[in-house]
């Protein structure tokens, strides 16, 4: 009887469109009301029928990896979390969404705000944290209204609040708006954040796992991450994990941008290939141009070309490929596309956007913006691109978090793929598409 | 590429001369706003918001409120307000033009989009428009790529902007 | 050590706690890592880079060891070539935006970026962008800042929050454009420790008071000790030519304002320089033989018409040991009256140096919890301050303070008592400790802190009189193992205290007595008075009834710290002030004597630890000024006594020689409390008076440096107090 229901259940994931953003076209979806009579918070009585340790045990064995970028396996996070003694935990979900080109947790936050807040009340209640918080970054003003509401209605219906369906299980959650700063989206800058101060990220160790808000044990989880757990305790481990790449299973949520006729979200298994995501899902490159460049998981991880196109978007793949997941933003740049000109958006993005903590991230991306913004004024010297292969080697392995070698990719990435556009672009002293 | 995005925005730099006098509901908001943070100085980030919220930009005295209320060093506030690209600190236009400038967005027409603006307004980033109507600034990613080119108005989001297409929104603002 | 891990440092094994950073490990196996950012003082921060260093097996090829734990079996190596190059590079993206100004810097030759540049060789930079420029500098009192020259390294910020938990100063704005500034990058507005300029690695912050005064390496350093209050801290004056040009902390350690900055009034053009006598009401210049005849004769005349005890003598709690010494032996043995004493003994907590003594200052850490009692320690004694709040930060401690109104000291204290006054509050304290539940839940806190406190530091206010001093005494019955930390504000006061200047008490505590004077007088070879003299009070009433008439004061001035002493100190027939500079009360005498500050000369003090720290001479006294023992012997000589030393050596080794508590003091060593004959007694060194120094005089410096007239001659902390009241 049990495997018939497995089956069933089987059956469903496989024919079933979508997961995560199942409820995100119904109109009014973000009434609870309405989420509720599509299934919102169904999971919760299952979930407090568990031990919190099989939650995180459950977790665990379905191989769920974060979705924030990272990839790093979100049953151990907890696990570690979990053991720490302690009354006082915190579980922060990160909303802070600042990658560019990544944009999936806002279809979430904004469509279907009752499927984290479930998720966030199950993932509380295993890892024993009584208080939650979502940072939400300031540019989704619209998002910050659905949340506020989507949580008091959850506190009228019982389902945040003190002794949760009778469970005697507690869960408080507020958002904590950010004000723009993309390093927020580093954890231990979030939580710094979170505590009222500047987002200059953390030394680790301690973790947050063991020492993190306000010097508690804290597991911080990404949108699309937290989305997950109802799916994984209502359907089992076992089911949940046969989505997908078997390394990194489960449902994602790929966001799509730039030159593709059908830019948008697509929930598809992990593993789908790059070229299945453009071509079948996306309707391929707008107006029927060739592909030039494709970025496939947000601002830094490095640029590909169309002879990867058959890479299967999923952790272990994309680095085997040399590039990263990241978030799965997927941004797709045509043959009119001077790469000198887009990877100067990004440096410059980087450059604006380095706290400013460490010596190499911010002198290196600061120079680099200066180098680039003079390729873009016409004012290339032959020498330059040894210059920035320089810098960048300047900057490699001495950052103290991510942002600085995630700076750097974009330009190693489009100098060994496109260095004919450096040249010409030094050449001619024209860099604009 | 226009000349506005290498000028530095100075306004950090100058207090803002004007008093401003907080409110009750201020007050209270501020109070408030305190009890979901286990520490007072979890409210600084809240705190600016409800100000900026309420006046529109942020001031010394803001800054001073913000250090008293809460008991955090005025420089600490005022490190932590400048560290977030988002606390204005001038008055900006009844309606704030946000528009995105990160890669999807500019590869999609986002620079010609800003020329556009900068002609039809008047003003460079950063500055208001005589009239008072709109101030822009350019924003990285706002989390539209797939909406790109795009931008907000205040809280509204626009997508899919060609020349036109703004003309036509800004119209709707007074 | 039972709980450590072995780690390998370039081929060196040591074993350390698995707490410890890499660094920790490369410091303990000898091994020097370059640092910018990092610090003993301060928690790891990680920001420069440049100390990375690789680690065998690890994945990442570079790792910052100052902020990486050890583990063990971990295998480190420090130098190699990559590890060369990856320096060199960090130190090449520093310069980037450096302005290589070096020629005009003041840090020039102690700068931490200079030597590391000149170390790893670097020659041309590929940078050749234009160059970052932030506004050079803002309007400061005391401090200069440069932010161009910053390196980020966060430490200014960093000690002012986490050592003196101001936070003055932050970094603002963000990326390439963040600097450390103030709110608005208005002026500082803060305590004008100096600490910052101190731990800067660079010479973005550096003083006025040093700008273009002298080259680093042409400087000659003195050291020796603060004499602004009882910490007595370790300084070193730094001097070109003969003439001081700065003040640094000779152990890198903390400093405040008055001991940094202060310094620079014994330039000041208001110092005495010659002798003066009074000439038909007039004060006027005379020659040191003159001024030493005058006072010899008329102490003479009035001890032989009027009888020694109708002469006195106030000494100094500014002046050293030595001076103290020979001031008293002065009055016993020459004039031959035990009417000596100290003023400041009007202003001591009742108690001191009987029942209950300080504990060491950098101990206060190892107490379990801290009650604090006087909310002003900061301001009256600034190092007892900076320990309470090292205890707090970096060794966990909790503290219980007592205070009705916000200071910095709130936010580091895990229950603050709302009291104006201590004694409310102990009251209520022993209420609650005994109850097991206080009225509020602060005293309830408090009580259960308190409680479980294996031992407590007991920081006392600089006066306690009669019922708080009984109610700290039942309260340190209730509690485990009480240390006290008395404040005291008067730098030599336990100096003078050790060295007699009582009227009862010969040097070491030594009861007056028929017994005592016969042992004195064998030593000093004079005869001595059998009784007890007179105390700082009857001194006062005696002048008013005529009974003394002649006042001889070294160092201290009674006049200006309470007016009302004036026309008493006028009713005398002579009076003889020895002082550095033309106090109030020197203004009424009949001959004022020059005296050496304490830059000016060798000796030692006593601080309020019972430490016995060496001074030493920076400079040669200041015009004709001489140290105070050397006018006192002069003055002696002249009247025919016995004084005759070559050296302040000298008077220390006959001070080891009659004074138990000194015989076998060593430098830098405290005196055991035990050892006192007053130890453990009800005996009342602190005097009381209803009448005298009930209010002290108190101006604008004195309100914010809380020490006299010295302190209000520095035109350096006259800025400071400037930007304080907003002139
Ligand atoms: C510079 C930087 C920016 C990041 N931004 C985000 C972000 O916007 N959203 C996010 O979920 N994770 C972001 N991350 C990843 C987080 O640090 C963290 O790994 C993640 O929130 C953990 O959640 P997960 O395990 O569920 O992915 C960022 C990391 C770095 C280094
Ligand atoms: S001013 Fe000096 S100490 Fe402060 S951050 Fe800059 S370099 Fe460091
Ligand atoms: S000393 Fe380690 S990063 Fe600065």
């Amino acid at each position: 009887m049990r495997h018939v229901l497995q089956l069933c259940a089987l059956l469903e994931v496989y024919f079933m469109e979508k997961m995560l953003l199942k409820r995100v076209d119904i109109p009014n979806s973000t009434d609870i009301g309405v989420a509720i009579k599509h299934g919102a918070y169904s999971v919760l009585e299952k979930a407090f029928a568990m031990r919190p340790v099989d939650v995180v045990n459950e977790v665990k064995r379905a191989n769920l990896r974060g979705r924030g970028g990272a990839g790093f396996p979100t049953g151990l996070k907890w696990e570690l979390c979990a053991r720490v003694p302690g009354d006082l935990k915190y579980l922060l979900c990160n909303a802070d969404e600042g990658e560019p080109g990544t944009f999936k947790d806002r279809f979430i936050l904004q469509q279907d705000p009752h499927l984290l807040i479930e998720g966030m009340v199950i993932s509380g209640y295993a890892i024993g944290a009584e208080r939650g918080y979502i940072y939400l970054r300031y540019e989704y003003p619209k998002a910050l209204g659905i949340l506020e509401k989507a949580i008091s209605e959850a506190y009228d219906k019982g389902y945040l609040g003190k002794n949760i369906l009778g469970k005697g299980v507690n869960f408080d959650l507020s958002v904590h708006r950010g004000a723009g700063a993309y390093i927020c989206g580093e954890e231990t800058a979030l939580i710094e954040s979170l505590e009222g101060k500047r987002g200059q990220p953390r030394i680790r160790p301690p973790f947050p796992a063991s020492q993190g808000a306000w010097k508690k044990p804290t597991v911080i989880n990404n949108v699309e991450t937290l989305s997950n757990v109802p799916f994984i305790i209502s359907l089992g481990a076992e089911v949940y994990s046969k989505i997908g790449e078997e390394t990194s299973p489960g449902p994602k949520i790929y966001g799509v941008s730039g030159m593709v006729s059908k830019p948008g979200v697509y929930e598809l298994p992990m593993g789908t290939t790059l070229r299945e995501i453009i071509f079948t899902h996306c309707g391929g490159v707008r107006g029927g141009k060739k592909l030039k460049a494709v970025i496939p998981g947000g601002a830094s991880t490095p640029m590909l070309t169309p002879n990867h196109l058959d890479v299967k978007m999923d952790y272990n793949s994309l680095v085997a490929a040399g590039s990263m997941l990241g978030s799965g933003a997927v941004m797709v740049m045509d043959e009119t596309v001077n790469m000198v000109n887009a990877t100067y958006v990004l440096v410059r993005f980087f450059a604006h956007e380095s706290c400013g903590k460490c010596t190499p991230c911010r002198e290196g991306t600061s120079w680099l913006y200066q180098v680039y913004t003079r390729l873009m004024h016409g004012q290339g010297t032959p020498d330059d691109i040894d210059l920035l292969l320089y810098i960048c080697d300047t900057v490699k392995g001495k950052c103290f978090c991510p942002l600085g070698e995630g700076a750097i990719q974009p330009v190693l990435s489009s100098i060994k793929h496109f260095r004919g556009d450096y040249e010409q672009c030094i050449a001619t002293g024209k860099c604009g598409h | 590429m226009s000349t506005s995005e290498l000028k530095e925005t100075q306004a950090h730099c100058k207090p803002a001369a004007d008093k401003i006098m907080f409110s009750d509901a201020i007050v209270d908001a501020v109070k408030n706003v305190q009890k979901r943070y286990p520490d007072a100085q979890g409210a600084v980030l809240p705190s600016l918001h409800i100000i900026q919220k309420e006046y529109g930009y942020l001031t010394a005295e803001a800054i001073r409120f913000v250090s008293q209320q809460l008991k955090v060093p005025e420089s600490d506030v005022f490190g932590t307000a400048t560290f977030y690209s988002l606390y204005r600190w001038a008055s900006p236009g009844r309606h704030q033009i946000q528009i995105c400038h990160n890669l999807s967005c500019s590869l999609l027409g986002a620079e010609s989009l800003i020329a556009h603006l900068e002609k039809k307004l008047g003003v460079c980033e950063g500055e208001v428009t005589k009239d008072g109507r709109f101030s822009f600034i350019r924003m990285e990613c706002i989390g539209r790529c797939d909406g790109a080119p795009a931008m907000l108005v205040d809280d509204e989001y626009h997508g899919e902007l060609t020349p036109e297409k703004i003309d036509a929104i800004l119209k709707k603002y007074e | 050590m039972e709980n450590t891990v072995t780690v390998t440092i370039d081929g060196i094994t040591v074993k350390v706690k698995p707490t410890a950073t890499i660094l920790e490990a490369a410091k303990a196996a000898g091994v020097r890592i370059p640092v910018l950012c990092a610090d003993d003082k301060l928690h790891p921060y990680g920001s420069c880079r440049i100390c990375l260093v690789e680690i065998e097996k690890s994945p990442r090829k570079f790792t910052p060891s100052c902020t990486t734990p050890v583990a063990d079996n971990m295998s480190v190596k420090t130098m190699t070539p990559d590890l060369f190059e990856a320096r060199k590079r960090i130190l090449e993206l520093l310069l980037a935006n450096h302005p290589l100004d070096c020629p005009v810097c003041d840090k020039a030759g102690s700068c931490q970026l200079q030597d590391l540049v000149h170390e790893y060789g670097l020659g041309k930079s590929k940078f050749a962008e234009e160059k970052r420029t932030t506004p050079p500098n803002y309007g400061n009192a005391v401090v200069e800042r440069i932010v161009n020259r910053c390196v980020f390294c966060g430490k200014c910020v960093r000690v002012c929050r986490e050592q003196n938990a101001v936070g003055e100063l932050a970094f603002t704005r963000r990326g390439a454009k963040s600097r450390v500034s103030t709110d608005f990058d208005t002026p500082l507005d803060c305590e004008f420790c100096g600490e910052c300029v101190e731990i800067c690695p660079v010479g973005a912050l550096t003083t006025k008071q040093f700008k273009y005064k002298g080259r680093t390496w042409n400087l000659d350093r003195t050291p020796s000790v603060c004499n602004y209050c009882g910490c007595g801290c370790p300084i070193s004056y730094e001097s070109r030519r003969g003439r001081i040009v700065r003040v640094k902390s000779a152990a890198r350690n903390y400093l405040c304002s008055k001991g940094r900055f202060g310094w620079d009034a014994v330039h000041h053009p208001d110092r005495l320089t010659t002798p003066l006598v009074r000439i038909n009401g007039e004060l006027v210049p005379c020659t040191w033989d003159e001024a030493v005849s005058v006072v010899a004769t008329n102490l003479n005349v009035i001890k032989n018409k009027r009888g020694a005890d109708s002469i006195a003598g106030l000494g100094s709690v500014r002046t050293t040991n030595e001076d103290n010494y020979v001031f008293q032996k002065f009055m016993r043995a020459v004039v031959g009256t035990n009417n000596v004493d100290l003023l400041a003994r009007l202003k001591i907590p009742k108690g001191l140096n009987a029942a209950f003594f300080s504990g060491e200052l950098g101990r206060i850490g190892e107490h379990d919890a801290i009650l604090v009692l006087d909310r002003e320690v900061g301001e009256i004694n600034p190092l007892t301050g900076i320990e309470i709040i090292r205890a707090v930060n970096r060794m966990g401690r909790k503290m219980v303070l007592v205070s009705g109104t916000y200071n910095k000291f709130h936010k580091l204290a895990s229950v603050v008592l709302d009291y104006a006054s201590p004694e409310v509050a102990i009251e209520h304290v022993l209420a609650a400790l005994a109850a097991e539940k206080g009225e509020g839940d602060a005293l309830k806190q408090a009580a259960a802190i308190l409680k479980a406190a294996g031992s407590v530091a007991l920081v006392i206010p600089p006066s306690l009189y009669g019922k708080e001093y009984d109610l700290i005494r039942q309260l340190s019955g209730a509690l485990k193992n009480v240390t006290y930390y008395p404040l005291v504000r008067r730098s030599n006061l336990q100096g003078a205290l050790d060295m007699g200047v009582l009227p009862g008490y010969y040097p070491g505590y030594q009861k007056v007595s028929a017994e005592a004077a016969a042992s004195f007088a064998g030593a000093w070879n004079e005869v001595l008075p059998e009784t007890a003299g007179m105390n700082a009070v009857e001194m006062v009433n005696n002048i008013k009834a005529g009974k003394v008439a002649a006042l001889y004061i070294m160092g201290d001035d009674p006049a200006g710290s309470d007016p009302n002493l004036k026309p008493v100190l006028d009713g005398l027939e002579f009076l003889v002030v020895q002082d550095i500079f033309l106090s109030e009360t020197a203004k009424l005498a009949d001959v004022v004597l020059p005296a050496a500050s304490s830059a000016e000369k060798t000796g030692t003090f006593t601080n309020l630890e019972r430490r016995l720290q060496q001074i030493m001479k920076a400079e040669e006294p200041y015009a004709e000024s001489r140290p105070d023992w050397e006018i006192i012997q002069a003055v002696a000589k002249k009247m025919g006594g016995s004084l005759n030393y070559a050296s302040a050596g000298n008077i220390m080794d006959e001070i080891r020689s009659v004074t138990p508590l000194y015989a076998g003091l060593a430098p830098c060593a405290v005196w055991p409390a035990e050892k006192s004959p007053l130890s453990g007694t009800e005996t009342d060194l602190s005097l009381s008076s209803d009448t005298i120094m009930k209010k002290e005089v108190i101006n604008a410096g004195r309100l914010l440096f809380s020490s006299g007239m010295t302190i209000t001659r520095s035109r350096e902390l006259g800025t400071v107090q400037n930007a304080k009241i907003g002139v």
